[in-house]
């Protein structure tokens, strides 16, 4: 149920690798439980990054949460749509929800995160 | 942790349930915003059982509840009822609560669920001998229809009379055979009501006013839509814009605090707080943009600091807002910082309610003042 061609963390961010640029968001699980997203605050492009830290916050109507890159690198493009509506990420988590791209220092990062499958008994074992 | 009789009818509304007061409770059924502005606009339905329910009966009953609350319960005719606070021998409050006369020595009292056992008690200590407290809470259910068209859907449901029954006052109905104590009141800043039933009742009672209300738009509300709404109309929530070390001059609740009504538990510290002034009192801020003050955020102006007690984003309002402990000394009009994710956002401090039904922003409308 969640897209094979993207890996995931377990504080529910997305990753779409391409070569050494990754593309990162949260994934439905996330946004559903979160309700509905009000405001999300991104860093801005050029900003550097280290995997497991926070890259930003969302805000829904009951709670705020920090947003965590799951890759090192610098931000080169943020989703300026997200500013005026934040909604895309309840609606479109995986495509236009998108947040950030990194240009990473060390595309094997991504190894270490998630497959869906994996993805998805992290869900259950958490439910 | 205890769990509302409709759980499962929640969960099958598609419910997000989550923890409040000790209640597994419906947080959502998916949009806490289409909520809301289900109730700004039309009518919403809450299951608010969890909020305690106490019958207060017996010689002295009048006597003792004035003894222990602050506004004045000798202007209640049979069937009116009246916003209230509790408070201690210091003038802190130990609960906000609604009571109902509904003979002259039988009182029907509304009080916060996180309170419920705490108030009990404190009753119960300082009443008579001769006054009964019944707790109602176990045995009924309480759903609160709200909204400028909840009068329409509860007619809808059959309820009958309800053009006899004004704001603040309570009576007793049946729809479709089931009977139901039902008083004109609410938490959202709307008209509204509020309807208990029998628990065994509670199922049937709530498919109807759904069924009936859907001509009219109705959405079950949770307790996140329930939030925003209060604190839109800048109604305070125990806990955070009062508690026993918070006074009812602080939290500018002076309103329903009748000092010349003689002599009450509390009276002598709140009279002197009113007197000589207090250092810090509730206030609305609204933040520029969409960013979301939350309860304990650090606020900075020129009058010197403060912290939100609530904060939401507003969807009426489309801002983020907030209510906050500032100097008392603080103007409507100044310009304030709040430390909002660990960044100052700027925000400025307004009239309280944020919003209010008799000026309700037209939808759709600009301002073009």
């Amino acid at each position: 149920m969640y897209p094979e061609d993207l890996k995931y963390s377990q504080s529910h961010e997305w990753v779409r690798a391409e070569d050494d640029l990754a593309t990162i968001g949260i994934t439905d699980f996330a946004a559903e439980e979160l309700g509905d997203i009000v405001n999300i605050e991104l860093p801005e492009v050029g900003t550097t990054l280290s995997a497991g830290q926070s890259f930003g916050s969302i805000d829904s109507v009951k709670a705020a949460s920090e947003l965590i890159s799951p890759v090192s690198g610098e931000v080169v493009e943020v989703n300026e749509d997200l500013e005026s509506t934040p909604e895309l990420v309840n609606q479109e988590p995986f495509s236009s929800g998108w947040m950030i791209i990194v240009k990473m220092e060390d595309p094997s990062e991504v190894d270490l995160l998630m497959t869906s499958e994996e993805y998805e008994h992290f869900i259950e074992a958490e439910e | 942790m205890k769990t509302p009789v409709l759980k499962e009818i929640h969960v099958r509304l598609g419910a997000r349930m989550g923890e409040f007061a000790g209640w597994e409770l419906p947080i959502d059924y998916g949009s806490s915003i289409a909520e809301v502005r289900a109730v700004r606009n039309a009518v919403g339905v809450f299951d608010v059982s969890h909020m305690g329910r106490l019958t207060i009966t017996g010689d002295g009953a009048a006597d003792g509840l004035q003894s222990l609350l602050t506004n004045d319960i000798s202007l209640l005719e049979d069937g009116g009822g009246q916003y209230t606070l509790m408070t201690n021998e210091r003038g802190g409050v130990v609960d906000d609560l609604i009571v109902f006369r509904r003979l002259e020595n039988e009182f029907h009292l509304v009080v916060n669920a996180s309170n419920h056992e705490k108030d009990t008690a404190w009753l119960r200590n300082r009443l008579p001998d001769s006054v009964r407290i019944e707790d109602r809470t176990p045995d009924t259910a309480l759903f609160a229809v709200q909204g400028q068209r909840a009068k329409d859907a509860l007619e809808a449901a059959g309820l009958e009379n309800l053009n006899l029954l004004r704001r603040f006052h309570i009576m007793d109905g049946s729809i479709s055979g089931i009977s139901v104590r039902v008083s004109r009141t609410g938490y959202t800043g709307e008209d509204g009501f509020e309807i208990e039933c029998k628990k065994d009742d509670a199922e049937a009672l709530w498919e109807i006013i759904l069924s009936a209300g859907s001509q009219f738009g109705i959405k079950p509300c949770g307790l996140a839509a329930r939030d925003v709404l209060r604190t839109e109309a800048a109604l305070p929530l125990y806990g955070h814009e009062i508690d026993e070390d918070i006074s009812p001059v602080e939290a500018g609740l002076m309103r329903w605090v009748k000092l010349s009504k003689g002599d009450f538990c509390g009276r002598a510290a709140i009279a002197a707080a009113a007197q000589f002034g207090v250092t810090r009192k509730i206030m609305g801020i609204k933040i520029e943009g969409r960013f979301v003050p939350r309860s304990g955020d650090a606020v900075k102006c020129t009058a010197g600091d403060g912290s939100v007690t609530s904060g939401t984003f507003s969807p009426t309002l489309g801002c983020g807002i907030a209510m906050a402990f500032m100097p008392a000394d603080a103007k409507v009009g100044l310009g304030v910082n709040v430390n909002i994710h660990g960044a100052q956002r700027a925000g400025v401090i307004v009239e309280l309610p944020f919003y209010s039904r008799k000026n309700k922003p037209l939808e759709g409308t600009q301002n073009v003042s």
